[in-house]
């Protein structure tokens, strides 16, 4: 940095960093934390959605369900190249976890990390079936999008610029997803709404606990803009009203 | 005109500042047709033109900032060897400094990770893939011997400047002195 302005200063007022090389040690530390968890929730989705491929009812559906597997993993890889040029090893990481494996479905994990790896942790819960994964993909496809929206203002522009791109194909999804939800309820689907029930708070608690240390950090450091509970907020209205629509309850 | 008579006139000389933009933006420069704007330069005045495309339409996704400033300090020290001081007991004392503040503690020699005893220690040390692959937990060492398992992100030059991958850190001396905010 220059002696007029400070590193904090510059972050805190909007200034972007552009590369490795001139982004500071606890700065990288908090970056490749984001960037994992990321990637790590992506693989995992990937992962647990390919499964759902030959639960699919028919083809447009299956075709569906498949390019949400293969875009969903191209994004996880885009993200990943931008930890490489920190020197993360991208070959190893890709086949470090077990991305497809889950938790018992009535598992209760909160949200913390479990296992070895960074998704989120409603990742870690299985899926049963292809209503059930229709509504976890509606419910997350418009997590996804209040999140990213989130993370495309980061400071870190090689990152940003990343999400900006994946963003429009993640958007895609969720509209898949939705079509998909439309037609499960017109033909009176009885998974629906058990579904709904189980998905909605392990969906709500991907977004973080309240009032997070971490969001202070990563907002300091201008990777984070909007806190979790109001970024929470913003989903629980959008898929409240979502669901309102298409006439199924609200889990209290 | 900017090498003829540039330097005469205010808008074309010094740093280019919020009110300079507003001018350049009526006479010179129509941002409504530009696809992306590029800005180079110091900090202050990156910002300001930021602040200035902003204003006239422009989106963050349109704004390009290119910054040539360093975080990385220009010549790192050897770490210090204390080899005599090493290898008596089968505990390490370690201290760690993270975000500026000092903490210590004491880890078995028994292949126990340095990352693994910070976090035992409720020091929020930074990690992901603990596999010494993705170099999250990067820090430097600062004194103290140690034995890194496996090293799959660090190159040769961050090694040789002491950085070590502290989810791959085993002490070998009785005292290892680390920091996080180098």
């Amino acid at each position: 940095m220059t002696e007029e302005m400070t590193l904090t200063d510059y972050l805190a007022r909007g200034g972007r960093l552009t590369s490795p090389g001139n982004v500071p040690p606890r700065y990288r530390a908090e970056l490749l934390r984001l960037m994992a968890t990321l990637v790590d929730s992506m693989l995992a989705g990937s992962a647990g959605f390919a499964d759902v491929i030959n639960a699919a009812p028919g083809i447009t559906s299956r075709i569906a369900a498949a390019r949400i597997v293969l875009e969903k993993a191209d994004h996880a890889e885009r993200v990943l190249k931008v930890m490489a040029e920190f020197g993360a090893d991208t070959g190893r990481y890709a086949t470090l976890q077990p991305w497809a494996a889950r938790v018992a479905r009535d598992a209760s994990l909160g949200p913390v990390r479990h296992g070895g790896d960074m998704r989120l942790s409603v990742f870690h819960y299985p899926l049963e079936g292809w209503a059930d994964a229709v509504v976890m993909n509606v419910l997350m496809g418009r997590a996804v999008g209040v999140q990213l929206a989130e993370f495309e203002r980061a400071s870190y522009q090689p990152l940003a610029e990343v999400l900006r791109a994946i963003a429009p194909r993640e958007r895609r999804h969720a509209e898949l997803g939705e079509t998909g939800l439309r037609a499960l309820v017109a033909a009176g689907d009885a998974q629906v709404q058990p579904s709904i029930d189980y998905w909605l708070p392990r969906v709500a608690e991907s977004f973080g606990a309240a009032g997070s240390q971490r969001f202070e950090v990563q907002k300091a450091m201008g990777l984070r803009q909007r806190p979790n509970e109001v970024l929470r907020a913003e989903w629980e209205r959008e898929a409240g009203a979502l669901l309102g629509e298409l006439g199924l309850a609200i889990p209290g | 005109m900017l090498e003829t008579g540039g330097e005469d006139i205010d808008l074309f000389t010094g740093r280019v500042d919020a009110e300079k933009c507003a001018q350049l933006f009526r006479l010179w420069i129509d941002v409504d047709t530009a696809d992306t704007a590029f800005i180079c330069g110091p900090e202050p005045m990156m910002l300001a033109i930021a602040g200035a495309l902003r204003e006239h339409g422009m989106s963050d996704a349109q704004i390009k900032f290119e910054l040539f400033a360093s975080a990385q300090p220009g010549r790192l020290k050897r770490p210090a060897k204390s080899v005599e001081a090493a290898r008596a007991g089968n505990t390490c004392t370690a201290t760690v400094t993270l975000d500026g503040a000092l903490r210590e503690f004491t880890l078995p020699k028994d292949g126990t990770t340095l990352l693994d005893a910070a976090l035992a220690a409720d020091i929020d040390a930074p990690y992901a893939c603990k596999a010494g692959v993705c170099s999250t937990c990067r820090a430097k060492v600062l004194e103290g011997e140690f034995e890194m398992i496996a090293n799959h992100a660090l190159d040769d030059y961050e090694v040789e400047r002491g950085y070590v991958l502290t989810c791959q850190c085993v002490p070998l001396s009785d005292r290892l002195v680390v920091d996080y905010d180098q």
